[in-house]
């Protein structure tokens, strides 16, 4: 295996994209919350794509694939601006 | 090693020095807001049991639509004749009573007293002073730390201090984390190893949260002297003509469903929540609310109406104004969280329990580190539970004050007890940086 394919990786997975998965994923709990609190979805479309952002976010925790956690985190982003 | 590693490697070390220099000077004092914080987002729910259980203050249903309260208005009116201010807050869920908030001259002072009525029978079921109550101390304790001089900007150089930590944590984190993975936790037996991994873990993990509870905070605390410096006028001030003697204004009957009706008709998106009648002569009244689904501060919508005919005379809907009016408005319900429910509530006290875990933390990391160095110092678990437990009897000690002695008694105690501690900390600071200073000398002059 090559050693230090391996260690940037893990320091980019582990340094980078884990906290910014995470900061986004403490957007997401408080933006779906808020959502269902207050009824305020565009149509079940938009519910469906607010409540699977944070989940999706945390199975990429979880999983910690660097592709995902980048698309997961970059989706969630991309929602929260363009469809609020 | 190549000059531009050398450069990074003391930029880290230099942001790592100010997260722990910051951190410690800071940390009781972030402690404390984040265990106030946590409790001060139940304010609302916390107030309504206490009506409910120690006052009996329950409403019964109205025969109406809307809650009655005319004849109570009219009882206090004629109680109190030379009342400075009264506001309306309007029950939004079944049960809760009309709260009358009058401010009134006792003596050379005002009072304010709060005042429940039930909305249903429209009869005045209690009264209590409102700055001796336990909403108020919660509130005013998170606030201003009970501190009235400088307590509130202290409270937001408590949220910049919270901000620079999480921005420099952020900067040192992977340096800290090096081969580590999110979200272990090493060596179980060793407390130091364990307390600095939960550090990191939820350090990271509450990072955006609390980025946002601090700078909300900062400008929440500091908007006084930032509003003075920056010549910034509140977004939503309205000033009335004044058409009529004050006392008149006072006296002047209001039919309250009608103004309610008339205030639906002109604003019908606005949620009623507190109506306040003037008292100084414009012969106003102002009805006070929220529109749902938005995120700002609660109660800033409004509409002004004639006590005469009722006709709209000024209306304020935060939706059609500029950003500058809605990025100010913002900032209060983003710290207090309370524009998604009870859920949300939950959500930010257990959030905003991080910074007070990271303040502890921090601390007995610190002292770990000293003990390694020195291990003649105490206990550092010792000393963190003695700081903690301070920390507690202090909150504790000045409720009782509140609740039992009064408002100003505990603001007096609490004035004293913080500001011998700024005076203490800063002198220690002081008193640190000069020893370390005539250390250096005296090592250049005897190497």
């Amino acid at each position: 295996m090559n050693k230090g394919t391996t260690t940037i990786h893990d320091k980019i997975t582990e340094h980078y994209l884990v906290p910014a998965a995470l900061f986004a994923l403490n957007i997401g709990l408080v933006h779906v919350i808020y959502a269902y609190a207050t009824h305020t979805w565009d149509n079940y479309w938009h519910l469906t794509a607010l409540t699977s952002a944070p989940v999706t976010l945390g199975i990429a925790l979880l999983l910690k694939k660097r592709g995902f956690l980048f698309f997961t985190t970059i989706g969630y982003l991309a929602l929260l601006l363009c469809w609020p | 090693m190549t000059k531009g590693t050398d450069r990074a490697e003391t930029r880290k070390r230099l942001f790592w020095r100010l997260h722990h220099w910051v951190g410690l000077y800071t940390g009781i004092l972030i402690g404390v807001l984040s265990i106030t914080g946590a409790v001060a987002v139940f304010i609302p729910e916390i107030d309504a049991l206490i009506q409910k259980h120690h006052y009996s203050a329950v409403s019964t249903d109205p025969s109406t639509r809307v809650p009655q309260f005319g004849e109570s208005i009219d009882s206090l009116v004629n109680r109190f004749p030379d009342y400075r201010s009264m506001a309306i807050t309007l029950p939004h869920k079944q049960g809760h009573v009309v709260q009358v908030d009058l401010i009134t001259p006792v003596g050379n002072t005002n009072v304010r007293y709060d005042f429940f009525v039930d909305g249903g029978t429209d009869r005045v079921l209690g009264q209590r002073n409102h700055q001796n109550s336990l909403a108020n101390y919660l509130r005013q304790m998170h606030v201003r730390l009970y501190e009235g001089y400088w307590g509130r900007q202290l409270v937001g150089i408590g949220g910049i201090a919270l901000a620079f930590v999480a921005i420099t944590g952020l900067v040192i984190y992977g340096n800290f984390m090096k081969r580590q993975v999110w979200p272990a936790i090493r060596n179980r037996t060793n407390i130091r190893i364990v307390m600095a991994d939960w550090h990191k873990l939820l350090g990271i993990s509450a990072l955006a949260f609390n980025l946002v509870i601090a700078l909300t905070g900062a400008w929440l605390g500091l908007q006084p002297w930032l509003m003075k410096w920056l010549d910034i006028k509140t977004p939503n001030s309205y000033a009335a003509t004044m058409v009529m003697e004050p006392a008149a204004d006072r006296a002047q009957a209001i039919d309250w469903p009608a103004l309610l009706d008339a205030a639906k008709k002109e604003f019908p998106d606005l949620q009623p929540r507190r109506i306040v009648p003037s008292t100084n002569g414009s012969g106003t009244v102002t009805i006070q609310g929220n529109i749902h689904g938005t995120v700002y501060e609660r109660g800033i919508n409004f509409v002004v109406l004639s006590k005469t005919d009722l006709s709209p005379m000024f209306k304020y809907d935060v939706r059609q104004q500029p950003l500058g009016h809605k990025f100010y408005f913002i900032q209060e319900a983003l710290h207090f969280g309370d524009f998604g429910g009870l859920w949300l509530k939950a959500l930010y006290a257990l959030l905003g329990l991080t910074s007070g875990f990271l303040s502890i933390s921090g601390f007995v990391i610190y002292l770990y580190r000293r003990k390694k160095k020195n291990p003649n110092k105490s206990d550092a678990l010792k000393i963190s539970f003695v700081y903690s437990m301070a920390a507690l009897l202090f909150l504790v000690v000045i409720a009782l004050i509140s609740l039992f002695a009064g408002y100003t008694q505990a603001s007096f105690v609490a004035g004293i007890i913080i500001n011998l501690l700024l005076v203490t900390l800063l002198g220690y600071a002081f008193v640190r940086y000069l020893l370390r200073i005539y250390r250096r000398k005296k090592d250049v002059v005897t190497p």
